[in-house]
This record gives C-alpha cells, sequence and structure tokens, in this order.
C-alpha cells in the first residue's frame, strides 16, 4: 500500500524470497508479476516447492513495513510504506480418472423384457457420477457402445472441471482471508533504514543490516528458524497446559 | 462469451429441412399407429439419406423427401428401421442388416465386452492365434466386433441359416476382417464332429434364441413378423438351444477355455 514506493519495496521483498529459495535449494516458480511505473511489482506471486517450504514461508504472511528516505524523495524525508505477503498451500494436483464404481449408466429399458424380445433404435446413454451429481446424456452415436465411450470421455473432462473449480474457490477465499486479517492486524516485521536494523516483532528479535537481510540468505534463515522454534515451543506449552488440566 | 457461427454445409442444410418438413407430419402419422421411437424413425432415415455417400450428384430436395416418405411408409408397416435402411452400428463397427437375419441388440454389445476381457488374457496357440467359435453368428455382429478389435483372434462362425451365412461373409469383408473368419452352414449338434483342423477353440461365444415359445406370439410385430424365428425361440423354457451349445462345448473348448 501506498504507491510507488511501497511497489518498490514489494519489489525488494519478492527477490528476497526468490534468493532465500535459491539459499534453501528450494523451486521458485514466478506465476505472475504486475509491474508499475518507477520499476517495482503492485502485485507477484510465486509458487515454491522443496523440503520444508511451507514450515518456514507461512511465518511470512503478514504485513511488512519499511521505514527509509525513498528514492523518490527529493526533501531527504522519512516515509514508511508496507506491503503484504500472503502464504498458501499449493494444492494437491487433482485427480483426473474416475472410478467406474462411483458412475450410474442408465440406457433404454423396454417395459417387461428387453434384449431379443425387442427391436430398439434408441442407443442414447446418460451417464451420471454419483458423489458429484455431474450428469451427461449421449445420444449421437446409432452404437450405445460408442455413445457410453463419448460420453465418459465428457464426463470425466466436467468432473475435473468441477473439482478443480472447487479447490480455485477454496484458494480464493483463504488468499482474501489472509489479506483481510494482515491488514487488521500489526505489522509483523520492520526493516528501519536510518538504524539498518529489521525487528521481527512477533519474536521481539532485531537483526542488524538491512540490505544484508534483503539478500535472503543466513540473516533470514536465521529469523525463520527462531520463528520455526517459537512455534514448536507454544504449541507443547499448549500441549502440556491441557494434560496439566485434565 | 463469444458465439461461433458456422455456417451449415449443403449436406446439413438439407438434413434440417427435410427433418423438419417430414416430422411433423410423420411422427403424428407413426404414432397414431403406436409404433414406438417415432421421432428417431425420422431422424435416422434423414440422416441416412443425407450421409454423403447416399446422396446421389444431383439429387433434389424432392427425390429425397419421396424416398424418405417411402422409407417411412414401410416403418409404418412395423418393418423395423435396420432393415429399411439396410445397416446399423454395433460397437465400432457398421453392419449390413437384412430381413430375416436377427438385428444385433444393444445388450450383446457388452457379451462382446466380456469376451474380449478372456481374449486379452489368453495366451496364444502354437499357431500364434486365440481361436473362438461364434454359434449362432447371425449378422456376424459378435464376430466381426471381436475380430475388429483384437487382432489377435481368429475366429469360426455357424448358423444353420444360410441367409445369415452369407450375410456374415458380406460382413466380415465390409470390415475388412475375412480373412480371419470362417463361416460354416452347419447345425450344433454337427461341431463335435466337424474336426476344424484338429483344434480345440480358446473360446465359444455365443448369442443363441432364448425365448419361450409361448412368449413368442407377444412380441411387437417388427421382432415377430420381421425376424428369423430361429433365432429367437428356444423352445418351452428359453433354454432348448443353450443347452445344446453347452453339450458341445465340452468337446470343442480346450481345457481352461
Amino acid at each position: 500500500a501506498g504507491g510507488k514506493e511501497a511497489a518498490l519495496f514489494t519489489a525488494e521483498v519478492f527477490h528476497m524470497y526468490q534468493n532465500y529459495s535459491a539459499f534453501r535449494r528450494w523451486e521458485f516458480e514466478v506465476l505472475s508479476v504486475d509491474t508499475s511505473d518507477g520499476g517495482g511489482y503492485r502485485h507477484a506471486s510465486a509458487a515454491l516447492s522443496g523440503v520444508g517450504v511451507f514450515g518456514r514461508m507461512k511465518h511470512e504472511s503478514g504485513v511488512h513495513r519499511v521505514q527509509r528516505v525513498p528514492a523518490t524523495e527529493t526533501q531527504g524525508r522519512l516515509h514508511t510504506s508496507t506491503m503484504t505477503v500472503v502464504t498458501l498451500p499449493q494444492p494437491l494436483k487433482i485427480d483426473a480418472s474416475l472410478n467406474m464404481n462411483d458412475i450410474k449408466v442408465e440406457t433404454f429399458r423396454a417395459a417387461g423384457a428387453g434384449g431379443q424380445h425387442v427391436n430398439t433404435t434408441d442407443s442414447a446413454v446418460r451417464l451420471t457420477h454419483l458423489p458429484t451429481g455431474i450428469t451427461v446424456s449421449m445420444q449421437d452415436e446409432r452404437s450405445q457402445h460408442k455413445n457410453r465411450a463419448k460420453g465418459l470421455k465428457i464426463l470425466c473432462a466436467r468432473v475435473y472441471d468441477s473439482k478443480k473449480r472447487v479447490v480455485d474457490e477454496q484458494l480464493t477465499a483463504e488468499r482474501k482471508r489472509q489479506i483481510g486479517t494482515a491488514e487488521r492486524s500489526e505489522r509483523i516485521r520492520t526493516y528501519n533504514y536510518p538504524q539498518d536494523r529489521v525487528t521481527d516483532h512477533r519474536l521481539g528479535l532485531t537483526v542488524y543490516g538491512v540490505s544484508k537481510f534483503l539478500v535472503g540468505s543466513e540473516l533470514l534463515d536465521s529469523v525463520t528458524s527462531a520463528l520455526k522454534v517459537e512455534e514448536e515451543a507454544s504449541s507443547l506449552a499448549t500441549l502440556l497446559q491441557s494434560m496439566e488440566q485434565r | 462469451r463469444v458465439l461461433v457461427y458456422r455456417p451449415l454445409g449443403a449436406r446439413q442444410t438439407s438434413a434440417l429441412t427435410i427433418a423438419r418438413a417430414l416430422k411433423r407430419k410423420w411422427v403424428k402419422a407413426l404414432q397414431a399407429e403406436g409404433i414406438p421411437e417415432p421421432e428417431l424413425a425420422v431422424k435416422y432415415i434423414v440422416d441416412h439419406l443425407t450421409r454423403s455417400t447416399n446422396l446421389h450428384v444431383g439429387a433434389s430436395l424432392d427425390d429425397l423427401v419421396s424416398r424418405a416418405e417411402s422409407m417411412l411408409e414401410q416403418r409404418r408397416r412395423r418393418t423395423p428401421l435396420q432393415y429399411i435402411i439396410g445397416e446399423w452400428d454395433f460397437r465400432n463397427v457398421t453392419l449390413k442388416m437384412k430381413a430375416p437375419v436377427l438385428i444385433p441388440r444393444p445388450e450383446t454389445e457388452q457379451l462382446v465386452d466380456r469376451v474380449l476381457t478372456s481374449c486379452r488374457l489368453a495366451s496364444r496357440g502354437d499357431d500364434g492365434w486365440v481361436w473362438f467359435l461364434d454359434v449362432g453368428c447371425g449378422s456376424g455382429a459378435i464376430s466381426v466386433a471381436l475380430l475388429a478389435e483384437c487382432p489377435q483372434l481368429r475366429g469360426v462362425a455357424i448358423d444353420v441359416s444360410t441367409e445369415a451365412v452369407d450375410l456374415t461373409r458380406e460382413n466380415a469383408i465390409m470390415n475388412n476382417v475375412h480373412e480371419r473368419l470362417d463361416v460354416i452352414h452347419t447345425t450344433i449338434g454337427n461341431c463335435s464332429t466337424l474336426t476344424f483342423g484338429g483344434r480345440l477353440f480358446d473360446i465359444l461365444v455365443s448369442n443363441p434364441p432364448y425365448i419361450p415359445s409361448r412368449v413368442l406370439a407377444g412380441l411387437d410385430p417388427e421382432v415377430l413378423w420381421f425376424e428369423d424365428h430361429r433365432a429367437l425361440e428356444g423352445g418351452p423354457d428359453g433354454l432348448r438351444v443353450t443347452a445344446e451349445v453347452l453339450d458341445v462345448a465340452q468337446s470343442i473348448v480346450r481345457k481352461g477355455g
């Protein structure tokens, strides 16, 4: 938030994570970047994968605040800008295959006996995917066998689309929720240039060397490690507490 | 949303025009006679006539309409649609249809599925083939579909009807599987004495008549008046022919087949 300066800071933080991924030997795939004139990023997103990614990156969610004299500032005044980080777990691959047990197949049935007893030209097939209720009717072909095969292809595609939509909606909802929470909360970390320090407010921990921090190697790593330890300690404490209460 | 306009080709325009002209008149006429599936009759007749292979050069709309009308009149007299059109699809193949040879039923498509599973599991014999015997082949639907879908198969098809034997041979040629199929005019009883080249079959498949005699008279005219009763009637309990097939099976099918 806050125009060009914030966009510049956003880009710096994004690059910090990019370098950090290399440092931790994770894969970093840029998904989208929305640049602003002035050389910063309005939004940017990336997909990270590797060992322990989510455990460390989840603590980066929240508002990061920078205090410095911006490059654009002509009168040397100190500015405060913020940017928000959202971390979402990557969805598992959607299973595109259909289990035939989940599918109901309906075909022409003469009232009474079928088979040799009746002559029919009705080769229509209706397939229902029971778990989702998605239905496909097919009557293009004269052979029921062909209608079945065609119908299954379409059903497969529709079920996949539906599953994907559910996953996409969940991601969007979670993203909205995190942004909402971040905007209503205090900043999680301040990058103070005049005093050349980075403070993580959750730990009350200060590290010196803002530029070095933004390089995204040992300094950032020490902070994420500390946050991890803190999380483990507090969940251990909660566990002990609940045991004592019994 | 983008609407894509694809101009109709000549064939589709003709089909639509004819179909519209005929539908109202004939669906009513057919329904009045109690003919089942009247809309499908119009649809398939028009579709068949307007398929490019059936469109004569210079055929006018009037020609097509009058041909359609004469076919629909046959339908009004209960002739099965498949006999009127002279062909039908079975699984992935197209077969010629000719009265009184039995018209393949959709359920039989699933019978072929089951046989295919066995085929794929069977190991090839010394001559490199998996052999099947189709008892009561009719139009050849089962044999031709099997051969078309499983290249490691060879077979023998038999029927008591000469029309069926002829039709099966035609359909095998039409679908280019005739080199792997022998069609023989004979009875089930004869099977145990026929040597078939001294071979035992890996698979015996049959869709024998199974309708109990007393039920036959109550069937729709499409079946009763036009299809070969020898392909339908199975004695008092419907199982006479099935029993004969099973009797003979022991001597024709190899161990484990």
